[in-house]
């Protein structure tokens, strides 16, 4: 079991650092599972056992960013700025530099899914973080109305400049999301 | 706008339009350029919406409203025209975020011009624009997808952000 956990793992992060290349040669529309594949040096049969076409594929992988993004500014704003100042200080950062290029190239070509959503994805994360936190249960969250604006307002303004992140950037940044959260809920102390 | 921009051709535009050929070239290169003469000026008019609702209006004009309240009576209540309406659907439904962020740029361009008296430093004023305004944009984008309405309560975050943080500025903006 836990081999074959591995597995999916190194597939999915080889496949990733093949789209990303290919992803900054060409549109994406142009790039096929069998460019992908050769690409990725893995068989088409083996590409469709984890997803049924490139759609999918690209869906997944823009999921995977999202929820890597959004466990980092998690992590700030759970940690402080402690855990911000600490970061910045050791370059170390859960989104590697392979990532951010990939969601550099997903920003550039405006990609997009209709009709699926990344705000499902992202809002139980910080759920999580709330319960863990501040007691709030789900449906707690999810009816506050300025929670969800805060969620949204601070998940589009990161990944505006989580492309092109440097620790200086994030720093400012974050000190100024600490500002706009006390300010917005002044009875949750982070 | 029942078509996507790709689709619509220069010939059908000017049938409709009931515009000549060589009138049309001397003012516009490919059907992009009208594009964005369009969305340019759309978002001067989302410009002056945003101004308005930020930093004028009575305090409590927009108390009396529901909550969420039918898109089209938003349309309304902010001032944009029925051409306006069908721009926006267009936009929203393509996610055409460009011209949304041309906005949100133009606004904080507008915003950083009178940062001299705001207890805010300027990085924290162009943060904070940015910051609020991208919450206001996703979440009418997700309520206006869901059920074709809008949060008032968002023009009230608005301006209790701005208001708050901003006000010193925005006597320099009336006068």
């Amino acid at each position: 079991m836990d081999n074959s956990y591995n597995d999916n793992l190194r597939t999915h992060r080889s496949l990733r650092k093949a789209y990303t290349v290919l992803l900054s040669r060409k549109n994406y529309k142009d790039i096929s599972v069998k460019e992908l594949t050769e690409y990725a040096k893995m068989s088409r049969a083996a590409f469709y056992l984890h997803f049924d076409s490139i759609e999918d594929f690209s869906f997944e992988c823009s999921q995977y960013l999202i929820k890597k993004i959004t466990s980092q500014m998690i992590f700030w704003l759970d940690g402080g700025r402690e855990a911000l100042d600490e970061s910045c200080r050791k370059s170390n950062l859960i989104i590697d530099e392979t990532d951010r290029e990939l969601f550099g190239c997903y920003l550039s070509q405006e990609i997009y899914f209709p009709g699926k959503s990344s705000f499902n994805t992202i809002v139980p994360m910080y759920c999580e973080f709330l319960n863990r936190r501040f007691g709030l249960t789900e449906e707690e969250c999810r009816s506050n109305g300025k929670l969800m604006f805060f969620i949204r307002a601070f998940s589009a303004s990161i990944m505006d400049s989580v492309a092109d992140y440097n620790s200086k950037n994030m720093a400012r940044d974050m000190k100024h999301v600490f500002m706009i959260w006390d300010r917005l809920f002044p009875e949750y102390k982070l | 706008m029942k078509k996507q921009i790709d689709e619509i051709t220069v010939s059908e535009l000017i049938k409709t339009a009931d515009v000549g050929k060589s009138t049309f070239y001397r003012y516009y290169h490919d059907i992009y350029d009208v594009f964005e003469e369009i969305t340019d000026e759309f978002a001067e008019r989302a410009l002056n919406v945003m101004l308005y609702l930020v930093f004028s209006g009575k305090e409590g004009e927009f108390d009396g409203y529901e909550n969420t309240i039918d898109f089209d009576t938003a349309m309304e209540l902010f001032g944009l025209k029925d051409a306006d309406k069908v721009l926006v659907d267009y936009l929203f439904r393509t996610r055409s975020m460009k011209t949304f962020h041309l906005v949100v740029e133009r606004f904080r361009e507008v915003v950083k011009n009178y940062t001299q008296n705001t207890p805010l430093d300027s990085q924290q004023a162009d943060y904070y624009t940015k910051f609020v305004m991208n919450g206001v944009l996703y979440s009418s984008l997700d309520d206006y997808k869901e059920n074709k309405s809008f949060n008032m309560q968002l023009v009230k975050l608005l301006r209790s952000f701005s208001i708050g943080e901003l006000s010193e500025r925005s006597a320099g903006l009336n006068g």
